[in-house]
């Protein structure tokens, strides 16, 4: 499998407001969300970090802010079934838009080839007007977006890490 | 096409689908299937593919449904699960 990510760094931030300031960390992915019908990668320079998170039960998870933030309309190629999504603070029923996520390279060779990563039922995304909070309201990319793409995942908290091999065939 | 008109099609789809996918999971799993309204319009290995099938039958995005042949999934958890 090539590797496709090599030692991206955690997301760090400080909380100043604390006295002594306190810092949380979350492990992130360079992401490109697109329209689902794409045939050639789109350009990396517009990747933003989406947070792996390993405790989401679907693919992936957005505020309407991050369709718009990547040129996507959220009132177009709504999927007919809605998601309800469970929290510990309740449930709540959300849209879902047709679209698919690439993953771009940290590896100079790769870097002009995101790898598309399908999102197998769309993309769930709470829909509020307003702007999410940049630390706690990121985008989420789960487990079964991880395994459809079939990658190979490393995480190193004694370097605050994490790398990404792709598969050798496309599996998506 | 109106807003309402996109969405009845696309619940036209959805229940399509829904009576199709056991016969449908046994025979392509893993698939992508198409459907305008109850009409089932082809089939393709990837998304995109057919997507691009569907433009070249003359269609707008605004009048086919594309689902992948596996089981529909109506919520998630986010974050953990503490109920007792």
């Amino acid at each position: 499998m090539p590797l496709f990510i090599d030692r991206w760094p955690f997301h760090c931030w400080t909380d100043s407001t604390r006295t002594p300031p306190l810092s949380h960390w979350t492990i992130v992915l360079p992401v490109v969300l697109t329209e689902p019908m794409l045939l050639n990668p789109p350009s990396a320079t517009t990747a933003t970090d989406w947070v792996l998170d390993t405790g989401i039960r679907g693919e992936a998870f957005a505020w309407r802010h991050h369709l718009i933030q990547a040129g996507l309309d959220p009132d177009q190629g709504r999927l007919p079934l809605p998601l309800i999504v469970r929290t510990v603070a309740g449930r709540l029923t959300v849209p879902v838009r047709d679209a698919d996520l690439w993953l771009v390279s940290n590896v100079p060779a790769l870097r002009a080839t995101p790898y598309r990563m399908v999102l197998h039922r769309g993309l769930p995304f709470h829909d509020v007007p307003t702007r999410p909070d940049p630390e706690f309201q990121r985008p989420l990319i789960g487990v079964r977006a991880l395994r459809a793409a079939g990658l190979k995942v490393e995480i190193d908290f004694a370097n605050d890490t994490i790398s990404v091999w792709t598969p050798d065939v496309y599996v998506s | 096409m109106t807003v309402e008109q996109q969405a009845d099609l696309g619940q036209q789809a959805l229940r399509a689908f829904e009576r199709d996918l056991p016969r449908l999971w046994a025979e392509r799993p893993g698939q992508w299937v198409a459907y305008q309204g109850e009409h089932l319009l082809d089939f393709a290995a990837h998304k995109h593919e057919l997507y691009h099938q569907c433009f070249a039958q003359g269609l707008t995005r605004e009048e086919f449904v594309v689902f992948c042949i596996e089981p529909l999934e109506t919520e998630i958890w986010l974050g953990p699960d503490i109920r007792d």
